[in-house]
């Protein structure tokens, strides 16, 4: 079934926020600053330049949010969720 | 003067609970298995935040001052509700409840030489606000009510919503007449081991507003509480009160493994 987004993307100083949509399920992507920084061109973003720029920062990490729902990787938490780690990107892979 | 969250009086968005009951706990010995509790919230790992526990008092707030758009708002008033429910889930099998308040307003949290500083209009509006809710859970100031996410909140009173914290008998409510409902919608998920708290939340919420022994003025609370979770659950209320909590009136299947772990190291909220 095909993974979509909502627009809508929050940043609460630590975590980046997003909603993916399965059929009727929804699922929380989070992805943290250390996360964050290890992406070109984030390496030494500040919370200011991460919250200004963050829907172009969950673009770039939506491949790996689709494949941690496609794989079912979903966290332990009371809130459908998947997280995306430094060492779940490309680079460290 | 080094900060500890915050280098000015600015406006956080704020999370008060106030643990119900605490000198009971006191004097019956079980305080420090709540700090043990409390010192295990997720809130404590989550970098954005700051939490402060003084006796049966936590507060818990944002840390950075951004020019925050609705999603930020959305995501740190949400966050705020999901720790809420992180001590809601792990307070149930004590039997333990909280009256909680999130408001957004001017907070300063800063270590001076020798002690540590903490005080703001956000700080005195819950603890008033607080003490005027004649109820139990979690309430939110009206304003930020767009902000709480995949929450579900019904008015409480003119100046703010109640909260709903109890997370699983969403996936199960239905009309009147739909209970029991079929094994296929809880056995395969393993959805009872989370229902088994909401149903002993339940149980000991009634057992408490219909306690002859305790004030009126307690009372009352606990039946609040009772009527709010009601506006959204009726029918489940319904059915677990007049089987006496005999969860196989939501579904006829075993439960015993999913009642007994709550309370123990193996229960998911222990």
């Amino acid at each position: 079934m095909a993974v979509e987004f909502d627009n809508d993307v929050g940043f609460e100083g630590a975590l980046l926020i997003g909603w993916a949509n399965v059929g009727r399920e929804r699922i929380r992507c989070l992805a943290g600053r250390e996360t964050i920084n290890e992406l070109p061109g984030f390496t030494h973003a500040t919370a200011a330049e991460i919250r200004s720029r963050k829907r172009e920062i969950f673009e770039e990490l939506k491949p790996e949010f689709i494949r941690k729902i496609e794989g079912r990787q979903l966290d332990r938490s009371t809130i459908p969720s998947v997280t995306v780690y430094w060492r779940d990107l490309p680079a460290h892979h | 003067m080094a900060s500890a969250g915050t280098s000015g009086e600015s406006k956080k968005y704020f999370l008060y609970v106030d643990i119900l009951g605490f000198s009971a706990l006191v004097m019956a010995g079980r305080v420090r298995d709540l700090y043990r509790r409390l010192d295990n919230l997720n809130a404590h790992s989550h970098p954005s935040f700051s939490t402060i526990v003084f006796s049966d008092t936590i507060v818990i707030y944002n840390k950075d001052d951004l020019d925050w758009d609705e999603d930020d708002k959305t995501a740190l008033v949400s966050r705020l509700c999901e720790f809420a429910g992180d001590l809601f889930y792990r307070l149930i099998s004590q039997d333990i409840h909280f009256r909680a308040y999130i408001c957004c307003g001017e907070f300063l949290h800063s270590k001076m030489q020798h002690i540590e500083a903490f005080y703001g209009r956000a700080l005195v509006q819950s603890y008033y606000r607080e003490r005027e809710i004649q109820c139990t859970g979690l309430f939110i100031e009206n304003d930020l009510v767009p902000y709480i996410g995949v929450f579900e909140s019904d008015k409480y009173d003119e100046h703010s919503h109640y909260v709903h914290l109890i997370e699983y008998f969403r996936q199960i409510s239905f009309t009147e007449g739909s209970y029991p409902i079929d094994w296929n919608l809880i056995g395969p998920t393993g959805l009872d081991v989370f229902l088994s708290y909401d149903i002993t939340y339940l149980r000991n919420v009634h057992a408490h507003m219909c306690n002859m022994d305790m004030t009126p003025r307690v009372r009352v609370k606990y039946l609040s509480a009772w009527q709010m979770i009601q506006k959204r659950h009726r029918a489940i209320l319904d059915v677990l009160e007049r089987r006496n909590f005999e969860p196989r009136a939501i579904c006829d299947m075993d439960w015993t493994q999913a009642f007994e772990k709550i309370g123990t190291k193996d229960g998911f909220f222990e």
